[in-house]
């Protein structure tokens, strides 16, 4: 009888231990796995954040001059109405939101849902004050780094043409303009989502960020930065450009088949010749001109708040691939903001910095700052010597009498670009344009592409000259 | 004594006025539909003063806590059903009412338990009344959200595992009593694998964990063998891998323990809206009627407990967990002063059941073990659970009861 006491003692202690077990894992729950289960992306699951969110004024989207681009007004029956007040100039980036059409999510009204929502903040204190602040509860205001004028300008300049812009500070990694075209007009989404997802133009692509194009001429700049890097001597030789080259029996010749005569490494940069690059190439080797392109991220996914596409670099193989890597055909596909961020890295003693579009989330009612996005390095894929020399190149391009880029030229600034003509199976190369101005200190890269356009110098320089002018004009 | 009873009616003074409070509360944002609702409600109160002074005057030395803290509990429950399933409630008032009923009627039937060790027989009788009752719903069953554990007799749904625990806990002591060599502890050991096995077959896992764990633990008091505890739990180690690899809803709910994300919309989908309203609770709670317990699934039943921490916090639940402590202690205590081996292992057999029910649905809808779906006592709704609960501390008191008319002194158990 004493043996039962103390085992049904023993088993006191242990149901004791079980239920304060319980109480112990309740506790940790709510402090260490509460905050992870609330932020994490399983939440869409959670219909208290739905319901939440219903009675919750979205927040605004702004530019970077707190110029309000999308904002969201309550209705009479208590339902919201989202309103893009530069709808297509700034469908692709600004996207929707799952919570408005419930078929989908994407762009900034995707990344930074929480924070419109003004849910972020793992920290339950700012919750808190904003329950007892609001009385309507309102979401958090996003800033974007875009610059609504010249977000404009650029889409005014885009409309009519397929293709994408963008506008990158090269110090800070900041985007200043983002367009892609044809676009869409986001207010009508809801009545026309099929029509606008299902549309042959793919308008709610954003080419800028997930558009991939053979870069054509423009993957010069990477050539060179080879050269320099791995085969310097390269940079002295001479060669007689005859309009075209035999590479293992394939004859590939310059565009429109000019002969450009002799030449050394500038002037042949200048005007671009196929014929000498390809030379260049095949004396610097795959290996070489590989290492090169991954260091510029060629066959990465460029990161950003919003969805990028894959770069596409396969392993060069044979010396036909080699010959047509050098000049920016073969297989090889780029998107718009890859080509603009090789610009800034010329542009930015070598560093190229991680794009973004957030600028701050601001809570409206206090006026605090939530989010702040800081510049961070991206890559570091050449020398500052290296980039010197590039931009040496690449202001000859603009300036010099026989530079293809001379269309965008403008007085008083030295600009320096690079022009680019893919050729691709669609049709019509492509008209490729990157730049940055000015070229002593400079503020701001542009990339531009516009489908089936032609030649870059002639189509796409001009735009980037009117976005620089524009930037810089202020 | 007086000092006794001075404690225990200011505790009935405070679980009447959360009563009054939380329904005022709850009427201001959801209007009850109808008269007889209010009429139910209102009889509540008056039911558990009633139950409190029948008891205090038929059980002097009685457990007098049972009362308090099932009253606390019920009437919990009854807050949480009106908010998420204000048409369950006046069946599940009625449930309490035939409990606190069957909890008197057991508490005078159990003071003179040695009848129920005399019997001849005895043990044979209530083995079979415990396997008949089992394996009843696995022939005449009625399958309920993925379980057949329910008889359903003219619309009213009866689940005879709840009474067959009772009966079982009889049987074990009174076999347990007499006979403790190797041979035996051998026999009850298939007898256990034997009923977890017709439970797995009906999937409720819920009812084989508990009875299984039960007849092992009660194998510890009775033998303090610790190498057949350890054989015990070993086998419920294998049972469970085996079953894992056998048994498709075996494997869902481990594997849903394990990682919850795998498949939110379908397989993990309860456990996961268990936990989000878990985390909206926080330590504070919503507040009553300011959270949305209700987009748990089944959570008048097996979830109650998540839409408590939702709308009352973990500190509300803490003292849910709290109250079943201090039952759980007083059914030990039940055990140790029982006259007799047979009402010792009775009351201990009962209260041991009774605690790992209320571990195994916490830790499970909270995550901290898999869960499987048995009632949270006197909380959930469900009427074979309510009345069977109530059954289980009625023979608890009874046990209570019993052994102070032996003794000439009075013992100072308070």
């Amino acid at each position: 009888m004493s043996n039962l006491k103390r085992n049904i003692k023993i088993l006191f202690g242990v149901f004791a231990v079980l239920f304060f077990s319980l109480i112990g894992y309740l506790t940790y729950f709510q402090l260490y796995e509460r905050d992870k289960l609330i932020t994490s992306s399983y939440s869409v699951y959670n219909r208290r954040l739905i319901e939440q969110e219903k009675k919750i004024l979205r927040g605004s989207i702004l530019d970077r001059n707190g110029i309000v681009l999308a904002k969201s007004v309550m209705e009479a029956d208590g339902t919201q109405k989202r309103v893009y007040l530069d709808g297509p100039a700034f469908a692709q980036v600004i996207g929707y939101s799952r919570r408005i059409y419930q078929q989908g999510n994407a762009g900034i009204e995707k990344t930074y849902d929480r924070e419109l929502l003004g849910m972020v903040g793992n920290d339950p204190m700012v919750l808190l004050r904003k329950l007892i602040l609001a009385k309507g509860q309102i979401g958090d205001n996003v800033y974007l780094t875009i610059d609504k004028t010249l977000q404009d300008l650029a889409y005014r300049e885009m409309e009519g043409r397929k293709g994408a812009v963008v506008a990158i500070n090269p110090k800070t990694g900041e985007i200043l303009a983002m367009v892609s075209t044809p676009s869409y007009d986001p207010n009508t989404l809801g009545e026309n989502w099929e029509k606008i997802m299902r549309s042959p133009e793919h308008v709610v692509l954003n080419r800028a960020t997930q558009g991939l194009y053979p870069p054509g001429s423009v993957f010069k700049i990477i050539t060179t930065a080879a050269v320099l890097t791995h085969k310097p001597e390269l940079y002295s030789q001479t060669f007689d450009c005859k309009g075209y080259v035999v590479v293992d029996g394939n004859k590939i010749s310059d565009f429109g088949g000019i002969a450009h005569g002799k030449e050394d490494f500038q002037r042949a940069f200048y005007v671009s010749c196929n014929s000498f690059f390809i030379q260049v190439g095949l004396d610097l080797g795959s290996e070489n001109l590989q290492k090169m392109a991954y260091a510029f991220g060629l066959n990465q996914r460029i990161p950003l708040e919003t969805d990028t596409a894959r770069n596409y670099f396969p392993a060069i193989e044979g010396r036909v691939a080699l010959a047509e890597t050098s000049i920016g055909q073969g297989k090889m596909l780029v998107t718009p903001l890859t080509m603009a961020l090789a610009t800034s890295a010329v542009a930015n003693e070598g560093v190229i910095m991680k794009p973004y579009l957030m600028r701050y989330v601001v809570d409206p009612i206090s006026g605090t700052v939530i989010e702040k996005s800081a510049p961070t390095q991206y890559l570091a894929p050449i020398t500052k010597d290296v980039a010197d020399t590039i931009k040496q190149l690449m202001m000859g391009v603009v300036n010099n009498p026989e530079g293809t880029g001379r269309a965008a030229q403008i007085s008083g600034i030295t600009v320096a670009g690079k022009t680019g003509t893919a050729e691709n199976p669609h049709g019509e190369p492509h008209a490729w344009f990157v730049a940055f101005a000015p070229a002593e200190d400079p503020q701001v890269v542009v990339s531009v592409i516009v489908e089936n356009g032609s030649e870059g110098g002639r189509v796409a320089a001009p735009i980037a000259r009117d976005i620089i002018k524009a930037y810089l004009g202020k | 004594m007086e000092e006794y009873i001075k404690t225990g009616s200011k505790a009935m003074k405070n679980v009447f006025w959360i009563f009054i409070i939380a329904f005022a509360l709850l009427f201001i944002h959801n209007k009850p539909k109808g008269f007889d609702m209010i009429y139910f409600i209102l009889a509540f109160p008056i039911l558990i003063y009633i139950v409190y002074y029948l008891h205090v005057r038929l059980f002097p030395l009685g457990e007098i806590q049972f009362v308090i803290l099932t009253s606390f509990l019920t009437e919990m429950g009854l807050i949480m059903i009106y908010r998420v399933a204000p048409e369950l409630l006046i069946k599940q008032i009625i449930w309490i009412g035939i409990g606190f009923a069957l909890y008197f009627i057991t508490s005078y039937f159990l003071k003179h338990y040695e009848i129920l060790y005399n019997l001849k027989y005895g043990e044979y009788l209530y083995l079979l009344i415990t396997f008949l009752l089992i394996a009843s719903t696995l022939v005449f069953g009625k399958e309920i959200a993925g379980a057949k554990n329910w008889l359903t007799f003219d619309g009213i749904y009866v689940q005879p595992a709840e009474v067959a625990k009772v009966i079982y806990i009889i049987f074990l002591a009174k076999y347990l009593s007499s006979k403790k060599d190797v041979n035996s502890i051998g026999i009850i050991g298939v007898i256990a694998i034997a009923i977890a096995g017709i439970f797995a077959l009906e999937k409720d896992l819920g009812m084989a964990f508990l009875f299984y764990v039960t007849t092992v633990l009660m194998v510890f008091v009775v033998t303090s063998n610790l190498l057949y505890t350890a054989i015990g739990f070993g086998a419920l180690v294998v049972g469970g891998i085996i079953s894992y690899f056998l048994f498709w809803h075996v494997r869902v709910r481990i594997e849903a323990w394990l990682n919850p994300w795998m498949d939110v919309p379908g397989k993990t989908y309860q456990i996961v809206q268990s936990l989000f309203a878990i985390a909206a609770g926080g330590f504070f709670g919503t507040g009553l009627g300011m959270g949305h317990p209700e987009y748990i699934p089944v959570v008048a039943s097996d979830f109650i407990f998540s839409a408590i921490c939702e709308e009352f916090g973990i500190l509300g639940a803490i003292a849910i967990i709290l109250v079943y402590f201090v039952i759980m202690y007083r059914g030990i205590k039940v055990a140790l002063n029982a006259k007799d081996e047979f009402g010792s292992l009775v009351a201990v057999g009962l209260i041991s059941m009774f605690s790992l029910q209320v571990f195994t649905i916490i830790g499970g809808v909270i995550k901290f073990i898999p869960l499987t779906g048995v009632t949270l006592p006197f909380v959930s709704y469900g009427g074979s659970s309510m009345v069977m609960s109530f059954v289980t501390l009625g023979m608890l008191n009874g046990i209570a009861v019993g052994e102070e008319q032996e003794d000439v002194q009075f013992k100072a158990q308070y």
